[in-house]
């Protein structure tokens, strides 16, 4: 597999980075995504980076390691981690095997995460949502 | 009508063996009708056992044979020609965790497993893990004699 099918998006909305992990992340998958997401933060001056687990149906303690790495090196650049989404099972074994996360905060959804680095969502239902071209 | 388990041998020879087996995990978990915590233990343990053996012993071979009845278990075997694990002991008393987390991996699969037993040597190394459960039907049962 060349590295470009291994890439895994990563999206700056109101200068946050966010990153959506889905299924199954191998070793290699992992290794190319923290060095693209700590040049993303250098280039686009991210104020935050966010790992969305929702997607994952496992992760073990390698993956765990490399998140753990891929924050605590964003916080050497000066952006905070937090990571959000994970699944039940996920966060029992995690917990049972003695993983753990110290550089990065957790959240339990997308949106918590996003509010915890300071975006705030004002939404108005009222507002026309036009379909025609 | 669930599909039946059957017993799978890997060659874990690459990096990519180890999604391999976590994959053999999930399908032999879901086969004998784990819950989702069961089968997160299972994928773990060989996501773990393989990675160790791809790291430290230039890979290996891992059976994950399955168990029907009332108390379903899916047994994994991981076994290596390599140097053998240094430190042990102190690997299971958590006095030892290296930069590349062989510690972790180690110590969190037999804290996941039922059942954990390691030979190792300078031969090679075998590890068996065992994670079961109470089967749903038969807890189902139990309510309908109740």
């Amino acid at each position: 597999m060349n590295s470009d099918q291994l890439r895994i998006p990563v999206i700056c909305l109101w200068r946050r980075l966010v990153v959506p992990l889905q299924g199954d992340v191998t070793d290699e998958m992992a290794a190319v995504l923290a060095e693209d997401v700590l040049n993303a933060i250098r280039d686009t001056s991210a104020s935050g980076l966010v790992i969305d687990l929702t997607g994952m149906w496992t992760m073990d303690s390698h993956l765990c390691h490399v998140m753990a790495g891929l924050a605590a090196a964003a916080r050497l650049m000066g952006t905070p981690t937090v990571l959000c989404g994970m699944s039940a099972p996920i966060a029992v074994t995690l917990e049972t095997m003695g993983a753990a996360f110290p550089q990065a905060q957790t959240a339990l959804t997308l949106e918590d995460a996003l509010e915890r680095l300071g975006v705030a969502a004002m939404i108005d239902d009222e507002a026309p949502m036009t379909l025609e071209a | 009508m669930m599909e039946i388990a059957r017993p799978v041998a890997l060659r874990i020879a690459s990096e990519s063996d180890i999604a391999r087996a976590r994959s053999a995990g999930r399908e032999i978990s879901q086969a004998l009708g784990a819950s989702a915590v069961s089968l997160q233990k299972v994928v773990t343990i060989a996501s773990e056992l393989a990675r160790n053996m791809i790291l430290y012993a230039g890979g290996g071979d891992m059976s994950m044979e399955p168990r029907a009845g009332d108390r379903p278990a899916v047994r994994i075997v991981a076994r290596d020609r390599g140097p053998g694990i240094p430190f042990i002991a102190d690997v299971f008393a958590g006095r030892y965790t290296s930069r590349t987390g062989l510690g972790l991996g180690l110590l969190g699969s037999k804290r996941l497993a039922d059942r954990f037993e390691v030979e190792t040597g300078s031969a090679g190394t075998c590890i068996v893990a065992e994670v079961t459960w109470i089967s749903e039907m038969t807890t189902r049962q139990r309510r309908c004699h109740e």
